[in-house]
């Protein structure tokens, strides 16, 4: 399907909060979810995104919005989606999960590898306390694995 | 689109949002956090398997071995040498990692302590994560390996030592997802003419089995390159006409590859210097005619002549003082316009080629002479791998740091 920004018309969407975004189509399609809404005639209007709340929407519509952009550069995205996951841990997930509701791929993946790099290199006392992970193993579990992993500990 | 939900997560429940609730990272449905872990590199993996019992067994989950081996990218896998004497150790290098030289999360070391009759052993290839070992006299195959689980198991009858000379080759069946082990054992006859077997062995069987069929020249088998289930080798035989065959893991018969069609009889009297290997999943050959540069053929569509392109051309520094010629064998492409190669079978180089240069590549941690190929490491255990079910799976302990 081809829509042209020009000919694009406007889309509703209605997150779990009840919040109504109106969105151009052409950028609501990049979430492959309400393209198949829209390819079989089912795109009610407001579409009701019941996984969804409105302030994660709205960051969600903001990054289709700029990879829909036919004009953007390859670098410029680049740069531009650094930025965007510049964002508090509990903003990071709920836009993973309105991803992967959605189905937008290339939004999961820059998320999920946002926070990849956040556990990149870490030990794992330092991960627990940057995830705020409780220890629930016995310390002779602990031990055990320890030794199992050794080649992780220098 | 993930879609495993183990654990019950924020979005299984029915009432929507209200505000922003914070949500943490062990709320997020299974396949996500999978999504995740399988895209850390080695060390922090091991790391996060002891940070909580759940990520403990998400990681050690098949599902998550499966994820992470599609997704991991192609590493190295070195094994020290000193004149000729190969280590115990094998070396496992992310070459991700921008700063090899210096970081020491490059590398991650293993200590393959088995029992080999011959002090040292050495990688037969690799397939899917997994290596063979063989001993380093005769060449025969001792054991499948996966340095990442610490997993392996015998191949049985391995005991020929000295009476004979053994190329072996493991690799994968495309169809039954069999794996085996080839073996061509060449021995005098009584007739004093030397003599070739062919036997293959399929894991978690209990014998290997003769292989019929004949071909008259193993010359080049030794640098044979196994892929799409098959192993393959440049004929070096000057009165054999072919000029690649291959043996087909999946029905155990031999057949010819064409060559470039460009290749002349110069090429084909130049064959014994010709390697082959696999780039970019490619079939490739590599050929060093006597000149300031040696080619890189690659044939880009399985099986089609017509496919065999000179794809690189390496410009190689003479050495006069010698009189010897460097051999250099391509491993892989590494990104910005880079060939990695193994240079006289001890050191690692990267061919600029826009530059038409050579950079040595330096290891953290590695100091000596190394033998190395490419490697897909895998967290996926050998025992799902075996057909039968007369496979034991041992283990050697993990204990290593570098």
């Amino acid at each position: 399907m081809s829509l042209s920004p020009s000919t694009s018309k406007m889309l509703s969407l209605k997150s779990s909060d009840g919040k109504v975004l109106e969105v151009e189509e052409h950028v609501a399609v990049l979430c492959e979810t309400i393209k198949s809404l829209v390819e079989d005639g089912c795109a009610d209007s407001p579409i009701p995104l019941a996984n969804v709340d409105g302030a994660t929407l709205g960051n969600v519509m903001e990054w289709c919005k700029k990879h829909a952009d036919q004009k953007a550069s390859a670098d410029d995205l680049e740069d531009w989606d650094a930025e965007f996951v510049e964002r508090d841990q509990g903003e990071l997930y709920h836009l993973i999960m309105a991803a992967n509701y959605l189905n937008i791929k290339g939004l999961l993946d820059l998320i999920c590898q946002k926070v990849a790099d956040m556990i990149k290199g870490k030990h794992p006392e330092k991960i627990r306390e940057i995830f705020n992970i409780e220890n629930d193993f016995t310390p002779e579990q602990q031990e055990q694995i320890r030794k199992d992993n050794s080649w992780a500990f220098e | 689109m993930e879609t495993s939900t183990r654990r019950r997560t924020a979005a299984d429940t029915k009432e929507p949002y209200q505000q922003q609730r914070q949500l943490s990272i062990l709320e997020l449905p299974h396949g996500i956090l999978v999504n995740i872990l399988s895209r850390l590199p080695f060390k922090t993996i091991y790391n996060c398997r002891c940070v909580c019992k759940a990520w403990l067994n998400l990681l050690l989950d098949p599902y998550f071995a499966e994820t992470h081996f599609a997704k991991s990218p192609t590493c190295l896998l070195l094994q020290p040498t000193r004149n000729r004497f190969h280590s115990r150790d094998l070396y496992m290098v992310d070459l991700e990692i921008p700063d090899l030289a210096d970081d020491r999360d490059a590398l991650v070391k293993f200590h393959a302590d088995f029992h080999f009759p011959t002090d040292s052993f050495e990688v037969v290839n690799s397939c899917n994560g997994f290596l063979c070992l063989c001993d380093s006299v005769c060449f025969e195959p001792y054991y499948v390996y996966n340095p990442i689980t610490g997993e392996y198991v015998n191949i049985p009858d391995g005991r020929r030592l000295s009476e004979c000379y053994v190329v072996s080759r493991f690799g994968v069946c495309p169809k039954s997802n069999q794996y085996k082990v080839v073996r061509f054992v060449g021995r005098f006859t009584v007739q004093d003419t030397f003599k070739w077997e062919t036997e293959i062995y399929t894991l978690g069987t209990d014998n290997w089995r003769a292989v019929e069929g004949t071909f008259s020249s193993l010359g080049g088998l030794p640098s044979g390159a196994v892929l799409n289930g098959a192993l393959h080798w440049v004929v070096t035989d000057r009165r054999n006409s072919e000029f690649i065959s291959c043996f087909d893991f999946e029905d155990e018969g031999f057949r010819s590859i064409v060559p470039p069609s460009q290749f002349g009889m110069h090429h084909k009297k130049r064959r014994k210097w010709m390697s082959l290997g696999v780039l970019g999943g490619c079939l490739y050959i590599c050929d060093f005619p006597f000149d300031d540069h040696f080619d890189i053929w690659v044939m880009k569509d399985y099986g089609i002549r017509e496919s065999w392109t000179k794809e690189f051309v390496i410009q190689t520094p003479i050495t006069y003082n010698t009189g010897l010629r460097d051999f250099y064998q391509p491993i892989r492409l590494l990104g910005d316009g880079e060939i990695l190669m193994l240079h006289n079978n001890k050191a690692l180089v990267s061919y600029n080629l826009k530059e038409g240069s050579f950079l040595d590549l330096d290891i953290y941690g590695v100091q000596s002479d190394i033998d190395a190929i490419a490697y897909n490491p895998s967290f996926v255990s050998l025992k799902g791998i075996a057909m039968g079910q007369n496979l034991k799976v041992l283990k050697v302990k993990p204990r290593n740091a570098v």
